[in-house]
């Protein structure tokens, strides 16, 4: 290994140094807390990789434009922010999921307060945008995570073009690690021939200009520039194919004491890595749970979670918002088992102790604390 | 759409219409400018014959340009152009850039970007096509409108006091050091298509020779949005647009003062 792929960084610089590692040329980001640190880091080190711009985006607005153009234009690209940011690119994203431009968006939710916050599940996950888009959502627990799934998300975005979130927390940004840099995983990716490169030498398709990435754009469908594909219009057509494409990305959870737990957690993120410790002190006191991480947020581990409640006395959501990932977890569990909740909204997290004390009420070993 | 007959009559042909025009003529309304500096903006496009053309044109009427632009196009976002285009830019920087956004996109949705885009100086050629109106959605005044406009949604005529006064965006953009080119044309008669088409000529050598930011105005005839017969408009157009906004070349590229921000461009062998 060589000694510049170890390094022990703050997760947001981290993210930006995979970034750059994995061939990322533009970097969106807007000054907001984490984000402004991911500026400049990246204009601090872009001069050091071939191709990398060393641009600072005006506003999120444009910050969704320079996505989608550049992206479009067969550049790669990411965008950094948090629940906010996401909420001022969302039209534009609705624009890139439909026009299939692949880009990379990285996440530090902090609504409710500037802690752990988990509150924009629902935004990231549901409804990134207008429209019957889905964006990919990857969820790690750590630094070290954070930076294989970045790597991962450039090459999930360009191989299925689409966007991919890489779904971090305020207190993830504010955590300093070592992390080991690999390198980008590239095989199997096709050549981006639906780039528009603006190239004239190229033929016209069907007569007319190149209109759009792939044929099939946002312009196309959205302005009703339609022709008759049999009994389906164009439109259908391709938001069909779309959708099997969303429901095509991969499902990835991890599992803790899983294997004879009679009582399972839920959780992502930090609040997984939070809960981690109390639950193999509890595993040495001879406690039987365990715990289920959804790594994707969507795609959900539905039948990964459905399976498992089939053997769990009880199924319990941990999150730092007001329940949002519990509806999930309640349509995976499907009435198999039980789903309760621990919520901590508002920008509030649990201590070890209040972990610890609504694990033992979950499996009925109730100790009243004083 | 109006088809046009193919078959020529005898005799000697001393004029033609742009072969982009000829199979289904202008995707526009009757009366409406944008056919005509569309057509000149083409025939420039082709003089100068980039190797490399990318541009967006905002949703709405102007997405129609993506049937005719000799090059790639991609649709953005109401008042999103300017700056789709210069993502665009960014990863083909040997391209010749341009968007086409009306009045609605960029005076009222989208004014930071294209006055962020002139700030910048970045090589890219924007198109205002200006109307006054939000031609697409029935004609409701935009801050391109003149006082007076009678329109849906200044039924009494735009009033200062109500709707505001309209943005100079042209004069305003001249002010900013990024700015090499800034011109406006009209194109509601032959004269003014000639002194147009020379202008636009001027702000894309501009570009193609690297100079930097390019801005034109296109001052367009709304017969639809305005509610008016093709002929009124034009008489509208005379007496009011361009007595407010008079044609020209607001800020001409000077290459001694005003230096190229990156090389020329490659040309199409």
């Amino acid at each position: 290994m060589n000694k510049e792929d170890l390094l022990f960084m703050r997760a947001p610089e981290a993210l930006v140094e995979a970034s750059l590692r994995a061939g990322c040329q533009l970097f969106c980001a807007y000054p907001i807390t984490p984000v402004e640190d991911m500026a400049e880091y990246w204009i601090k080190r872009c001069g050091e990789f071939p191709g990398a711009l060393p641009h600072f985006t005006e506003s999120e607005l444009e910050g969704g434009a320079y996505l989608y153009g550049f992206a479009a234009s067969g550049g790669r690209t990411a965008f950094a922010s948090t629940g906010t940011g996401i909420s001022l690119i969302s039209e534009s994203l609705g624009w890139i999921m439909d026009a299939e431009v692949p880009c990379v968006l990285f996440n530090f939710p902090r609504a409710g307060g500037l802690s752990i916050s988990q509150a924009d599940y629902n935004q990231a996950t549901k409804a990134p945008s207008h429209g019957d888009g889905k964006c990919l959502v990857l969820a790690p627990m750590g630094t070290q995570e954070a930076v294989d799934l970045t790597m991962e998300a450039f090459y999930l975005a360009d191989l299925y073009r689409n966007p991919v979130m890489v779904m971090c927390d305020y207190t993830l940004g504010l955590t300093m690690e070592v992390v080991e840099f690999s390198p980008m995983k590239t095989e199997g990716l096709p050549p981006k021939t639906w780039a528009l490169t603006g190239d004239r030498s190229r033929p016209r398709r069907g007569g007319l200009a190149q209109s759009a990435p792939g044929g099939i754009t946002a312009a196309n469908v959205a302005t009703g520039v339609d022709e008759d594909f049999g009994s389906m219009s164009r439109g259908e057509k391709a938001a069909r194919r779309r959708a099997d494409k969303y429901r095509s990305f991969p499902v990835r959870h991890e599992d803790f004491f899983m294997d004879d737990a009679e009582v399972a957690v839920v959780a992502y993120g930090t609040m997984a890595r939070m809960i981690l410790p109390v639950l193999k002190q509890l595993r040495e006191e001879g406690h039987k749970v365990g715990m289920i991480r959804p790594i994707t947020l969507f795609p959900f581990p539905v039948e990964h979670i459905n399976e498992a409640a089939g053997r769990l006395r009880k199924v319990s959501v941990f999150e730092c918002n007001s329940g949002q990932m519990v509806e999930d977890v309640e349509r995976s569990v499907a009435g198999r088992a039980p789903v309760e909740f621990y919520g901590r909204p508002g920008g509030a997290a649990p201590s070890p102790q209040e972990i610890e004390s609504e694990l033992k009420r979950l499996l009925g070993k109730v100790e009243v604390l004083a | 759409m109006t088809t046009v007959d193919a078959a020529p009559a005898a005799g000697k042909q001393v004029f033609e219409r742009p072969h982009v025009f000829v199979e289904e003529g202008t995707p526009w309304c009757q009366g409406c400018g944008y056919g005509a500096w569309s057509r000149i903006i083409i025939e420039e496009i082709e003089r100068a014959n980039p190797a490399k053309l990318v541009a967006t044109a905002d949703i709405a009427c102007l997405e129609y340009m993506h049937e005719i632009i000799p090059g790639d196009i991609t649709i953005a976002l109401h008042g999103r152009s300017v700056s789709t285009v210069r993502g665009m830019k960014m990863a083909q920087p040997q391209a010749l850039a341009m968007a086409f956004q009306g009045d609605g996109g960029m005076l009222n949705e989208g004014l930071n970007e294209v006055i962020h885009a002139a700030a910048s100086g970045q090589n890219i050629l924007v198109i205002l096509g200006n109307n006054g109106v939000f031609g697409d959605t029935g004609g409701q005044y935009t801050m391109g409108a003149p006082l007076g406009l009678r329109t849906p949604t200044s039924p009494g005529g735009r009033d200062a006091r109500v709707n505001g006064t309209s943005i100079p965006l042209a004069e305003m953009l001249a002010l900013l050091p990024g700015a090499a080119f800034v011109g406006r044309i009209s194109t509601h008669d032959p004269a003014y298509v000639y002194r147009g088409q020379r202008i636009l000529r001027k702000a894309i050598e501009a570009n193609m020779a690297g100079a930097g930011f390019t801005f034109v105005e296109c001052l367009t005839t709304c017969p639809t949005g305005w509610r008016m017969t093709p002929v009124e408009a034009v008489k509208y157009h005379e007496e009011v647009m361009l007595k407010e906004r008079p044609v020209g070349i607001i800020k001409d590229w000077d290459p001694a003062t005003h230096l190229a921000v990156e090389p020329a461009l490659p040309k199409l062998s």
